[in-house]
């Protein structure tokens, strides 16, 4: 699941929660669940190493190549 | 015929004095499109160009200059040929705009063709994602571009990820490029969002951002293109064609770009609130339950009172009803005993009523008795003896 989508399903748990109207075992339920996609939006956070790169042809194909942007 | 041979300077000076010498040269104006302006040392310094040619001008005291490159103007002054280095120009007077620019017309035509085949429509226009993990860029190298983009990422996010393709940013090859640019990002399934950049320029700098190679590649591409190209002001078909326009790199870089720490901030928060209100629900819950049962206990005290209360008023009804009925016995046998003590002889006598005996039988007729008869008088104290003197 996208990060996107992990967000808004905690947004819809917090409303869920808040309406009050909610038996137990489903406010539990719910409770379980948000934990789950609190796991799944930190992983999608951290799921991107922050390269930066540049593409560079290399004989027959394109790679990627760290790219320095310091000042000259 | 025997050929002259002149030196150099002779052969310069030869020429510039025809030119000279010729009147016409000496004040007439040029019309063409104004390239190449360099102002130094307080002149300005351009080409006059039209399809076929270029003159070389320059106006001395560029103060009052106001043009720019790409205008069609008409330049007044005359011609100048220098001795020294064998160079001609032309000495401009002054100038006046006439009219727009072959570039900036040229322009307009090619957008006036796209807009009508639909390919700058907001219908066709994709959303930025609000969430990118991988931005491709196509830009120059080197420069302030990139760097701004990256400054302006890593502030926002540590971890977004960052890749160029290196393309010419003006000059006839750069077409070619920035659309190989933004083809490659589209083979690539894990970019999410295209920026395509170039700082300030003229409009003749700016033109491979203003051809239909750009904007088809822009039309035909997937993925969602934001376009950052010349100075806030400048709109280039490549601006018209992307999903969104901005007015700088870094804007682009803003809004490509998630802020990491804020999300981090709304999780935590969500996270709060779910807490919150779940132990809101629990101790409500609870509360409900222990007004349940606090309900159940009063409303059975309620009705033990209740039922006291009844028992008390029968047996109270019960008490005074036996009280009655027992007074009204009491009456009755008050009654009832008061005749009857009436009825005892004794009382009679006490009456003055007496019980006759003759020969110790009751005399209860005047015709049971003679005069001269003896009887006895029971009163209610004692006994007399009589004697019957006479019967009524």
């Amino acid at each position: 699941m996208k990060f996107e989508e992990a967000l808004e399903k905690l947004n819809e748990i917090k409303e869920k929660l808040e309406s009050k109207d909610i038996t137990l075992d489903e406010s539990i339920k719910l409770y379980s669940e948000s934990v789950e996609y609190t796991k799944l939006c930190l992983d999608e956070l951290k799921s991107t190493d922050g390269k930066i790169v540049a593409i560079k042809a290399e004989i027959d194909k394109l790679v990627e190549k760290p790219l320095d942007v310091s000042e000259e | 015929m025997k050929t002259i041979t002149l030196s150099v300077v002779q052969f310069n000076t030869f020429v510039k004095n025809i030119l000279d010498a010729e009147e016409f040269l000496s004040g007439l104006s040029v019309y063409g499109e104004v390239t190449n302006l360099k102002i130094s040392g307080g002149h300005a310094y351009f080409d006059l160009k039209d399809e076929s040619a270029m003159l070389s001008c320059v106006k001395f005291g560029a103060s009052d200059l106001n043009i720019k490159n790409g205008d069609l103007v008409t330049a007044f002054g005359k011609v100048n040929f220098y001795v020294k280095s064998g160079r001609l120009n032309f000495i401009v007077g002054r100038v006046a705009q006439s009219g727009l620019g072959d570039l900036y017309q040229r322009f307009l035509l090619l957008k006036e063709k796209l807009e009508k085949e639909g390919l700058f429509r907001e219908e066709i226009k994709k959303a930025i994602p609000r969430f990118a993990k991988n931005i491709g860029v196509v830009t120059s190298e080197t420069g302030a571009v990139i760097r701004d983009i990256i400054h302006v990422t890593r502030q926002k996010n540590p971890y977004t990820n960052i890749i160029l393709y290196p393309s010419k940013v003006q000059g006839n090859l750069a077409e070619n490029e920035l659309a190989e640019g933004i083809e490659y990002f589209n083979t690539r399934e894990d970019i999410d969002t295209i920026i395509v950049a170039r700082g300030g320029g003229s409009l003749e700098d700016l033109s491979p951002f203003n051809t239909e190679k750009i904007v088809r590649a822009i039309y035909k591409s997937e993925k969602p293109i934001i376009s950052a190209v010349g100075h806030e002001t400048d709109f280039t078909l490549c601006d018209f064609a992307a999903d969104l326009r901005v007015p700088t790199p870094s804007v682009a870089a803003e809004v490509a770009v998630f802020d990491y720490f804020e999300q981090i901030k709304n999780i935590s928060n969500l996270n709060n609130n779910i807490y919150y209100f779940i132990t809101k629900n629990i101790k409500s819950l609870k509360n409900d339950i222990a007004a349940v049962s606090t309900s159940v206990i009063d409303k059975t005290k309620l009705k033990l009172e209740e039922s006291k209360a009844e028992l008390f008023l029968i047996l109270k009804e019960i008490e005074s009803a036996v009280s009655s009925n027992l007074k009204q016995k009491e009456a009755t046998l008050s009654v009832v005993s008061g005749l009857i003590s009436k009825m005892n002889p004794l009382e009679i006598l006490k009456n003055g009523y007496s019980l006759v005996e003759k020969d110790g039988k009751k005399l209860s007729s005047s015709k049971n008795v003679k005069v001269g008869d003896e009887v006895t008088i029971n009163l209610s104290d004692g006994r007399v003896d009589a004697k019957i003197i006479k019967i009524n």
